[in-house]
C-alpha cells in the first residue's frame, strides 16, 4: 500500500502525502520523544521529519519499507536537534524547568496506567526506549533496527536486552501486568 | 509481582500500547500538509527569480561580448588614428560590467541555495 502512495506522490499528488502523515505520525512522534523527552521538540522534528520526507521522496528508492526509511529520518533528525537544543540552551528537562520557574504541575493524584508507564519510559535512556518501540510496536528485526537507528548487530542486541531488563525493573511490583492487555 | 526475571513478548508489546503517546496538536496533519506547499511554492518562487536573473544576466554578457567583438574588430582596423586609448578604455568598461554582473549572479544563485537550505 505504501509503495502505491509513494508512486503517487512522486506522480504529483501532494495531497496523498496525507495518507502517510495519518498512518505514522503517532510512532514517528513517539520515536522522536524516546530520544528528546520533550513533547513540543519532539512535534516539531516530528512536522519536520514529514517535510524532509515529502522533499527526498524521490530519492526513496523501495529498497527498505517506506516507515524504516521515514524513521530514520526521524531518528537523524531527532538527534540533530537533540545536539542543537544542548549546544544552545544547555538542555534542562521541562519537568525541572517548570520547578525552577515555580510552575510545576500539579501531580495527579493517581496517575493511570498509561501515566505510569509513560513516565517509566521517559526515564529510561534514549536508546533504550527507542528499541524497544521499534521492536514491540512496529514489528521490526534487529536488521531494520540497524538500518534505522545507525547500530552494530551486536549493539542493538545488548540494547534490546537491556532495555527489556531496565523495564521489567522499572515496572514489576509497580503495575498490575493482569490489567493490560 | 512476577516471579520471572522478564515479561513475555505480549506483555512488553500490551505494556508499551499503552505507554504511546499522542501528539500535542489536533491539527498536526494540516500543518505537515500546509509546510509542504509552502515549501514548493518558495521553491517555484525561487526557480522563477533565478530564470529571470539569468536571462537577464545572459542577455548583459551576450551585449558586452558583441560590443567587444566590434570594438576589437575596430581597433585592428582603426588603430592608426586616434581612437585607440577611447576603444581601450570602453573595453576594459564592459569586462567590468561583466565581471561584475556575473559576479552579482554567482552571489544571488549562493544567497538563494543559503535560503533554500535554512527552509528545508
Amino acid at each position: 500500500m505504501d509503495d502505491l502512495y509513494v508512486e503517487k506522490v512522486n506522480s504529483g499528488d501532494i495531497n496523498a502525502f496525507g495518507y502517510f502523515v495519518k498512518k505514522y505520525k503517532e510512532m514517528s512522534y513517539n520515536l522522536a520523544l524516546s530520544i528528546l523527552k520533550d513533547p513540543y521538540l519532539s512535534e516539531e522534528v516530528t512536522q519536520e521529519s514529514f517535510i524532509k520526507a515529502f522533499n527526498n521522496l524521490r530519492s526513496f528508492k523501495g529498497n527498505a519499507k517506506f516507515k524504516t526509511w521515514l524513521y530514520r529520518i526521524v531518528v537523524n533528525e531527532s538527534l540533530q536537534k537533540l545536539k542543537k537544543v544542548k549546544k544552545d540552551y544547555n538542555l534542562v528537562p521541562m519537568q525541572e524547568h517548570l520547578t525552577e520557574i515555580g510552575m510545576e504541575e500539579e501531580p495527579e493524584d493517581k496517575p493511570d496506567l498509561a501515566t505510569k508507564i509513560q513516565e517509566v519510559l521517559k526515564n529510561i535512556p534514549a536508546k533504550e526506549s527507542l528499541a524497544l518501540k521499534l521492536f514491540y510496536l512496529e514489528d521490526l528485526g534487529t536488521k531494520e533496527i540497524m538500518q534505522i537507528t545507525g547500530w552494530s548487530n551486536s549493539n542493538t542486541k545488548v540494547i534490546l536486552h537491556r532495555a527489556r531488563k531496565n523495564l521489567f525493573q522499572k515496572l514489576n511490583g509497580k503495575i498490575d501486568i493482569k490489567l493490560i492487555g | 509481582m512476577k516471579e520471572s526475571q522478564e515479561f513475555t513478548s505480549s506483555e512488553y508489546r500490551d505494556i508499551l500500547s499503552q505507554g504511546i503517546e499522542r501528539l500535542p496538536s489536533e491539527d498536526f496533519d494540516q500543518k505537515v500538509m500546509l509546510g509542504i506547499r509552502e515549501g514548493i511554492q518558495y521553491r517555484e518562487t525561487i526557480l522563477r527569480k533565478l530564470r529571470i536573473s539569468f536571462v537577464f544576466v545572459l542577455v548583459a554578457i551576450l551585449l558586452s561580448l558583441g560590443l567587444l567583438f566590434f570594438l576589437s574588430i575596430n581597433w585592428l582596423v582603426l588603430s592608426d588614428n586616434g581612437f585607440l586609448r577611447a576603444d581601450l578604455l570602453l573595453l576594459l568598461l564592459i569586462c567590468f560590467i561583466a565581471i561584475v554582473l556575473s559576479d552579482n549572479y554567482r552571489r544571488m544563485i549562493g544567497s538563494y541555495s543559503n535560503q533554500g537550505k535554512n527552509f528545508l
